[in-house]
Parts: structure tokens; C-alpha cells; sequence
């Protein structure tokens, strides 16, 4: 158990507090079963939040999980991705669900290839327009319609 | 005797073989597109069979329920996208076979395992039916709930390593559940006053966003989802034998009887067999990589959540209850061809039951060929480059997300649980028992509001009526079992690691 584990039991106790004093505004059948749900976590949480103020006193933390370091190419990373999919869910009532899933995907797979050239570009961008395009016409086949957009 | 043969010899027509080819293919492709479900496919495709007769109806409805539950582990063990909620447990040992290098491996008893829980769930529904229907009425909500805490038990051994996380977690899924109307009352909870989560959180762009997104975040992040493509390459030259077929019998009996049981519960489903029979299996398997590659664990998956075909198609056929939305659609499909369900349905009109029950085992035949055949092909999938499959499978979730319902707004929930789930990935929290608690939190606060209103709100009165029904002292017993087992071996393990140090 490392001080990261140690913060986030605090953050689940607070969490499930939060969901005990919501729970409590409810109508008694609705509160009953999520109130038990988080009387359990919150003791669960305790227990990992004691487990550690144990270990800490005793000195005895050699068995710390190591986790992987968090650095900032990860977060930058996961940002991108993230930002991309809003762009791309906000674009779709512009730009239609098959166009701008063009756009996006293709940023996605350019941005993340680890070879960078034009051939290989053209490759990914290739490859990626004519399974999505597949894809979406076979969805459209099974009978899925998708939002059109304002230009597309 | 004689009526049976003519039966089983009017199921091999030309017209009857070609919709159950293409029954069982429509049901595999859809069944491997995440979110899209039998349900939808077959609810869509129901018009197409008007002008057909009743028993070619049902036989092409069939083989798509068939085929689709087969297919939801091909992209699970594939990409670690389930295409079906029943698929989510075959992502734990499927994917790490994958990972492994070992996943035409998977996909070989991915097959074999869905062909034997297919056809031993439909030799009980020919012959044992009405019987079986019968019992289930045993199944009341004290029954129901300690089903769902048998289910939640899988927690315990899921998180050996950390088990205080796991129950965390499990709270967590636990609480994602309530979202939306109380069963009881029908009143609104945690919906920050939007209509959206009326209907609560949907368990698919839920589970999409858990397994894949996580993954692609994953994948983009470190080089751990890249496999090697030696190993893939090596694995090729791997020919099915006929061993294939037999190599884990208890395995696929024990969950095929799991995915029986559970198929006849009306509100169960394919998503709580696998996970339970995956449970089960841990108890009986010698595999000590079960859980983190182990074959038998995809057979104990796929053999349940295929069973449950046959299971619930049980009570649909004798009662009229569907066991689930799909058989719901089905008996739909029954009653608009002017057939009733019940017993009668085996007697006077044996000659659209039969043909039907009878096409479910050439269906599943043919996925087990599809399956054999392919795993080759479709492992090689598998060496799609990393940038090409994280934009494949953002793609496909999305789109898979957002064809359920036709709502943006579920794309935005895979997006949200796929960030948390990397977060919680990232802090070696496990994500399958939110998923756990995802599925089993509205059966377990459902059956426990109807006992606690059969029992005047007395916890104690229904704790009490426990130990005055043999199901309810089966489960208690399972239920202990589940949770002390796992932590036995995982005691035995460490005083063994302990001795040689």
C-alpha cells in the first residue's frame, strides 16, 4: 500500500459520504438500497485509510505496489484523445456522423503512428477512410441511422 | 419416434439451411459489432419474415440469437471490446491469450466452447421443457437476490490481489446502478434533474467505454497492448485437431448447466452466467493461469453465455416469461405468426416448435465451423498496427454506442467510463467489478425491495426465510464458498512463497 493508494480511499470515503447525505433526501424506497451500498464503501474505504496509519506507524510499507509513472507525455496524450473525441461528438451535427468521423479518426491514427512519412500517411490514410466508411455503410445496412449534419 | 424424424428431416430443407447460414452469419457479425445486440437485430429484421411461414420465422430469429452470442467474443478476445455485455468475462482471459500471442487459441475454444453450450442447452429444452419451467417458479426474490450476492462473490476471487479495491469497486458498480428511477416507487435518483438518466445508466456505451477506451488509452500510452508478432505468426502454423473438441468436458458441462439454470431465471442473462461459471471455474480449474490466459477460462465463458440461448428460450416457449429482451423480441415473432406459447405449442403445433428447436443445433454447428476455420484469419487481426486498431476500435465504440439508443449522449458515457476506467487502471484498481456491480445492482436492489415487501420492511424476517428454502441454503453455501476459496489458495500460495524463501 503506497500514499496513493492512502488518497484515494480518502477520496472514495468522501465519495460514498456524499452519496449516504444525498441518498438521505430521497423518498425511503429509493434511499434504502443505495444508503447500504455506501455504508459499505465508506467502511471499506476506512479500512484501507486505517490499513496505511497502521503500516505508516509500524514502518512497514515494503509492500508498496509500484505504479507506473504518471509523467507528462501521458497526460498530454490522453488529452489530445480526449479533446479529439469532444471535437468530434460537438462536429457531428455540423459536419454529419460520417464526415466528421472521417476527420477524426485520421487525426487519431496520424497522430499515434509511429512512422512518419508520407507514404506511410497515405497508407494509414487510406486504410482508415475505407473502414470507416465500410463500417458505417454496414450499420447503416443493419438499420442504424446516424445525425445528419447542417453541411454534410 | 416417426413424427420426430419427419420433423428433424423437414428442418433440412434447402430454404430452412441457406436462413439458418444466414440467420447464424448475420447473428456472428452483429454479435461481434460492439453495441449492437441480438435484440436490435432481430427486432429489425422480424418484418422481413412476415410473409414467411412461422417455423422458418423462428428458425432464422434463432440462428441470429445463436450466431450473436458466439460472435461478442470474437472482439472481446480480439480487442478487448466484448461485442456483447454476455461477452465481458471472455475479455479476461481472452484478451490476455491475445496478449499472449495465444489468441487463435482463444478463439478455437471460444468456438468449441459456445458449439457445446448450445447444443447441451438445447438437448434440455427438447426434452426436459415443461419440467424445467415448472422449477423455476421455485425462484422467488430471496432466491433472486442471493443470486445477484453469488454473482457480486466472483469479486472476491477476481481481486485476490487486492481484494479491498475489488469490493471497493464493486460498490462503485454497485452505486452506477441506482442511477435513474428506484424500482419500487419509481421516483428519480443522482439524475441532476436530466431526463437523460431517467433510464438510467446503459450498460453497454458503460462497458464499451470500461474495455475498449481504457484500452485505447492504454494502448496509446505504453507499449503494454502491443503483441508480439512472432508469436502470432508462430501460432499460425497451430492446426485445430479434433482434441479441440474435448479438451475441457467438465468445463463446458459444468458451465453449459450454469448457463442452463441461469437462461431459465426470467432477468438473468448471458452477461451473469459468464461471470458466475468464469467463478466457478477458478474452483475446479488446475490451470494456474486462469484468470490472467487460460483458455479454459474463455470455454467457461462462452460455454454459459451460449447456454443461456437454450435456457431462456425455456420459459418463453412453455410460459410465455421471456428470460430476457432478446427472447422477449422472439416470442414477439411467436404470438405475430399466431402461435401461443405453452404447452400446447409442443403438441399441436409440433411441427413449427421442433423444426425450430432442431435448427438451433445446425446453427450451432455452423459457427462452430465459422469459428474453427476463422480463428486463424481472425487472429490475424490482431496485427493490425497499434495506431490503425486504437482509431478502429474508437471508432467502432462509438458507433456502437451511439446505435443502441440513437443518443449522442451515450457516446458521452462511454467517454466518461473510459476515462475512468484508465484512471483506475492507472491505479491498479481492476474494472470488472463496476462491471459486476453494473449488472447485478438493479436485480439485487429489485429482489430485495419485494422480499422486504413480502416481509413488512423486516431485514431480519427475510434474513430468517433464508434458512427455510433449500435454493436460497444452496446459494448461501455457494456464496461462502466463493469467497473463502480464493482466499484459501491465495493463503496457500503465499506461505508456500514463504517456506522456499
Amino acid at each position: 500500500m503506497s500514499k496513493k493508494d492512502f488518497i484515494l480511499y480518502i477520496i472514495f470515503g468522501v465519495f460514498f459520504i456524499t452519496i449516504y447525505f444525498w441518498s438521505n433526501t430521497l423518498i425511503q424506497s429509493a434511499a434504502s438500497w443505495p444508503k447500504m451500498v455506501s455504508v459499505i464503501g465508506l467502511v471499506l474505504s476506512f479500512i484501507g485509510i486505517f490499513r496505511y496509519l497502521f503500516r505508516l506507524i509500524k514502518k512497514n510499507l515494503a509492500n508498496s505496489e509500484v505504479y507506473p509513472v504518471i509523467n507528462k507525455k501521458i497526460v498530454l496524450r490522453s488529452l489530445f484523445l480526449i479533446i479529439i473525441m469532444l471535437i468530434w461528438i460537438a462536429s457531428i451535427k455540423l459536419l454529419g456522423f460520417l464526415f466528421s468521423s472521417l476527420i477524426a479518426i485520421n487525426i487519431i491514427v496520424q497522430f499515434f503512428t509511429s512512422t512518419r512519412n508520407f507514404k506511410k500517411y497515405t497508407f494509414n490514410f487510406c486504410i482508415t477512410s475505407i473502414i470507416v466508411a465500410g463500417m458505417y455503410y454496414l450499420f447503416i445496412l443493419l438499420g442504424v441511422s446516424f445525425p445528419a449534419g447542417k453541411i454534410f | 419416434m416417426n413424427n420426430y424424424l419427419s420433423l428433424l428431416l423437414a428442418t433440412f430443407s434447402l430454404f430452412n439451411l441457406t436462413i439458418i447460414l444466414l440467420g447464424t452469419l448475420v447473428g456472428a457479425v452483429v454479435g461481434a459489432l460492439p453495441g449492437f445486440t441480438a435484440t436490435m437485430a432481430i427486432a429489425i429484421l422480424i418484418p422481413i419474415t412476415y410473409t414467411w411461414d412461422a417455423s422458418a420465422a423462428l428458425i432464422f430469429l434463432g440462428a441470429i440469437y445463436c450466431g450473436s452470442m458466439y460472435g461478442g467474443s470474437i472482439t472481446a478476445i480480439l480487442i478487448n471490446t466484448p461485442g456483447t455485455a454476455a461477452a465481458a468475462a471472455t475479455t479476461i482471459d481472452g484478451y490476455a491469450l491475445t496478449q499472449k500471442g495465444r489468441s487463435q487459441e482463444a478463439l478455437t475454444q471460444s468456438a468449441v466452447a459456445s458449439f457445446w453450450g448450445n447444443i447441451l442447452s438445447v438437448i434440455v429444452l427438447l426434452f426436459f421443457a415443461p419440467s424445467l419451467a415448472k422449477w423455476a417458479f421455485n425462484f422467488g426474490a430471496q432466491e433472486r437476490f442471493l443470486l445477484a450476492l453469488f454473482g457480486l462473490a466472483i469479486i472476491a476471487s477476481l481481486s485476490t490481489k487486492n481484494m479491498l479495491k475489488g469490493l471497493i469497486m464493486g460498490c462503485l458498480g454497485l452505486l452506477i446502478a441506482t442511477v435513474g428511477m428506484d424500482p419500487v416507487m419509481g421516483k428519480s435518483r443522482f439524475t441532476f434533474d436530466t431526463t437523460y438518466l431517467l433510464g438510467g445508466i446503459n450498460l453497454i456505451p458503460a462497458v464499451i467505454g470500461l474495455f475498449s477506451i481504457t484500452q485505447v488509452f492504454t494502448s496509446i500510452n505504453d507499449g503494454s497492448a502491443a503483441i508480439k508478432k512472432e508469436n502470432i505468426i508462430k501460432y499460425k502454423i497451430v492446426k485445430n485437431s479434433i482434441k479441440d473438441l474435448f479438451r475441457y468436458p467438465l468445463t463446458y458441462l459444468r458451465s453449459s448447466i450454469i448457463g442452463i439454470i441461469i437462461g431459465i431465471i426470467p432477468g438473468t442473462g448471458g452477461d451473469v452466467a459468464s461471470y458466475l461459471s468464469h467463478n466457478v471455474g477458478k474452483m475446479f480449474s488446475k490451470d494456474k493461469e486462469y484468470g490472467q490466459g487460460s483458455p479454459e477460462g474463455v470455454a467457461a465463458c462462452e460455454a454459459a453465455n451460449n447456454a443461456v440461448v437454450g435456457g431462456t428460450l425455456i420459459p418463453t416457449l412453455t410460459l410465455g416469461i421471456p428470460g430476457n429482451a432478446t427472447t422477449a423480441i422472439l416470442l414477439g415473432g411467436l404470438t405475430l405468426h399466431g402461435l401461443t406459447p405453452g404447452y400446447a405449442l409442443f403438441t399441436s403445433n409440433a411441427d413449427t416448435v421442433f423444426p425450430f428447436i432442431f435448427s438451433l443445433f445446425l446453427a450451432s454447428l455452423l459457427f462452430l465451423v465459422i469459428g474453427l476455420k476463422g480463428a486463424r484469419y481472425f487472429a490475424l487481426a490482431t496485427l493490425t498496427p497499434k495506431n490503425i486498431l486504437s482509431g478502429m476500435v474508437i471508432f467502432l465504440s462509438t458507433v456502437g454506442s451511439y446505435s443502441i439508443r440513437g443518443n449522442i449522449n451515450d457516446v458521452i458515457i462511454m467517454l466518461i467510463f473510459g476515462i475512468l476506467g484508465y484512471v483506475l487502471k492507472l491505479f491498479k484498481f481492476s474494472i470488472v467489478p463496476i462491471v459486476l456491480g453494473m449488472i447485478l445492482g438493479r436485480m439485487a436492489e429489485e429482489s430485495l425491495q419485494q422480499a422486504l415487501l413480502l416481509y413488512d420492511g423486516s431485514l431480519y424476517g427475510i434474513f430468517i426465510s433464508f434458512f427455510t428454502r433449500p435454493i436460497c441454503i444452496a446459494l448461501i453455501l455457494f456464496i461462502a464458498l466463493s469467497v473463502a476459496y480464493p482466499i484459501y489458495v491465495d493463503r496457500k500460495k503465499k506461505s508456500r512463497i514463504e517456506e522456499k524463501s
